[in-house]
């Protein structure tokens, strides 16, 4: 494969410069032009036609560099050639499927083989320490009251509460519901973090019946069938169906109906389908985070409600994707694991505060 | 089986010269990749592939060693059999992984395969951080800025990266 280095004059230098600031060496007539060898990309002007490629692609290209990379094509028939091949080797790979998610299940398909066995088998070691740990569900013994109950979980804590209905009820670490039922509906008010509820379907003749509706602070979640997540978020919530389906009612905006398998966020401005699995997101019911080429942010997110103190990342790290799943309940490990897989450090200040860098 | 050329005599001397190859060796290379596959049908596809692929290919005029030729197509021809296995397994478990909603259609799945195989061709021997630039800059049409927080390098050798790629794009085509 011949490298471009020696002959793209620009490729690599200083990158506002590239290909606009000396644009006119290659438009200098030639006395006695050679043939353009079509596949040799060292050649001169292919390297050019490269370079303006590189610069229109950057998402910094100006409407200056557009002009003047219309100007060098016009500027010679073998400009024009080259630049055509460039375009028509680059529209190949433009078979792309719509939307993101397929887009991102390429790019990861395409990702070296060796990366991924090891962040596999580093996820699996995870997974199995995490199983030989133990977990430990504590079953909720709270009282309900007849007014107002409310259900909460601290810091590392997950719990189960049987409602009076029949219906269950899962809390994430650091999560607060309150519950109000009445002769009309079921509702939850969800406070903060995240639950999962298991709906018990009412019978009619027992004056039942009603339904069965979790709040946010961006709207109303009713239930259609029996399983589903709900996560308060700093100023949107996520919804994530397990089983059957449920409706939508954001305060503002139109109500969606999700289906089992979907998940969707709620905003001020309304509700949105998200590319994010719900098997996925549940995974904190059995103890962990999973996350398929997700950003840290996420995993530290998930995290956070396990760690007594200060979590901390840096912006830069927030945004390196992870694939894995981690156990939860022991976020030293898994933060000393995330270590070792990305170009991060993890500095202990004390025990309470910790925070992310890139390396 | 039938090959047709585009009718120059060089064409013809080529088509002339692919005959005899296929009626003196098609039944050796065939037994060749059964032995190596394990499956006389696979086989029977890939010796039809490797004779395709003699058709756009330059041969020399005089071979000396007919089979030694034959078997280094037909090996190439297999390594590209076994990458594409590769890669359509990867797809498909990465497909598995997309909600419902946002699965692409079969066709766009099919022609998503054909995009893979050609980027994977492409990017072979670049290096891995290449590899993410080019993929981030191509499938998701993020910026070069947003490429270099994303892999931790500076712009400009993001840069670097995508003149290598799309060098290996302008002379693959």
């Amino acid at each position: 494969m011949p490298r471009s280095e020696n002959h793209a004059g620009g490729l690599g230098d200083d990158p506002g410069a590239t290909p606009t600031a000396d644009r006119s060496a290659p438009n200098a007539p030639d006395p006695l032009p050679e043939p353009l060898d079509p596949a040799d990309p060292t050649d001169p002007i292919a390297a050019r036609a490269i370079a303006w490629a590189v610069q229109l692609r950057s998402g910094e290209a100006s409407a200056a560099d557009h002009a003047a990379f219309d100007a060098w094509r016009r500027a010679d028939p073998r400009h024009e050639a080259a630049a055509t091949r460039m375009e028509r080797a680059l529209g190949r790979l433009n078979e792309l499927p719509q939307g993101l998610a397929p887009r991102q299940a390429m790019r990861r398909s395409l990702l070296p083989q060796a990366g991924r066995r090891s962040a596999l088998r580093n996820t699996l070691g995870l997974v199995l320490a995490g199983v030989g740990g133990g977990l430990l569900w504590s079953h909720g013994q709270r009282p309900l009251s007849a007014l107002a109950a409310d259900f909460s979980t601290g810091t590392g804590e997950r719990r189960v509460f049987a409602l009076a209905d029949g219906s269950r009820l899962w809390l994430n670490a650091r999560s607060v519901v309150d519950q109000s039922f009445d002769g009309t509906a079921r509702r939850l008010h969800l406070r903060s973090g995240e639950l999962i509820v298991e709906v018990a379907k009412e019978s009619q003749e027992a004056g039942g019946g009603r339904p069965f509706i979790v709040h946010t602070a961006q709207g109303h979640i009713q239930a259609l069938g029996t399983r589903f997540l709900v996560r308060q978020d700093d100023g949107s919530s996520l919804v994530a169906v397990l089983h059957s389906a449920v409706r939508i009612d954001p305060l503002q905006g139109q109500a969606l109906t999700l289906a089992q398998g979907h998940s969707a966020r709620l905003t001020a401005q309304g509700v949105a389908q998200e590319a994010l699995a719900p098997q996925a997101a549940s995974a904190w019911e059995d103890g962990f985070v999973e996350v398929h080429d997700r950003p840290l942010q996420d995993v530290v997110d998930a995290l956070r409600p396990y760690h007594p103190g200060v979590l901390r990342v840096s912006p830069q790290a927030a945004r390196l994707r992870v694939t894995g799943s981690f156990p939860l309940d022991d976020s030293e490990r898994t933060l000393v694991a995330l270590a070792r897989a990305l170009p991060i450090t993890v500095h202990r200040r004390t025990g309470w505060w910790v925070s992310i860098d890139m390396r | 089986m039938n090959f047709s050329t585009t009718g120059s005599p060089e064409a013809a001397a080529l088509q002339q010269q692919i005959h005899s190859l296929y009626s003196d060796h098609h039944g050796w290379l065939h037994g060749w990749l059964r032995k190596k596959l394990g499956c006389t049908h696979r086989a029977a596809d890939l010796a039809h592939d490797t004779f395709v692929r003699l058709l756009t290919s330059r041969i020399p005029a005089r071979l000396d060693e007919p089979r030694a030729y034959l078997t280094t197509v037909a090996r190439h021809v297999l390594l590209n059999h076994q990458r594409r296995q590769r890669l359509e397994l990867a797809w498909a478990a990465e497909l598995a992984l997309v909600p419902q909603e946002f699965a692409p259609s079969a066709e766009e799945r099919a022609m998503a395969l054909e995009t893979l195989m050609a980027i994977d061709a492409l990017l072979d021997g670049l290096s891995a951080k290449a590899r993410r630039a080019f993929l981030l800059s191509q499938l998701d049409g993020l910026t070069y800025a947003e490429i270099a927080a994303e892999i931790g390098v500076s712009v400009s050798r993001v840069r670097q990266y995508m003149g290598e790629a799309l060098t290996r794009c302008y002379a693959a085509l």
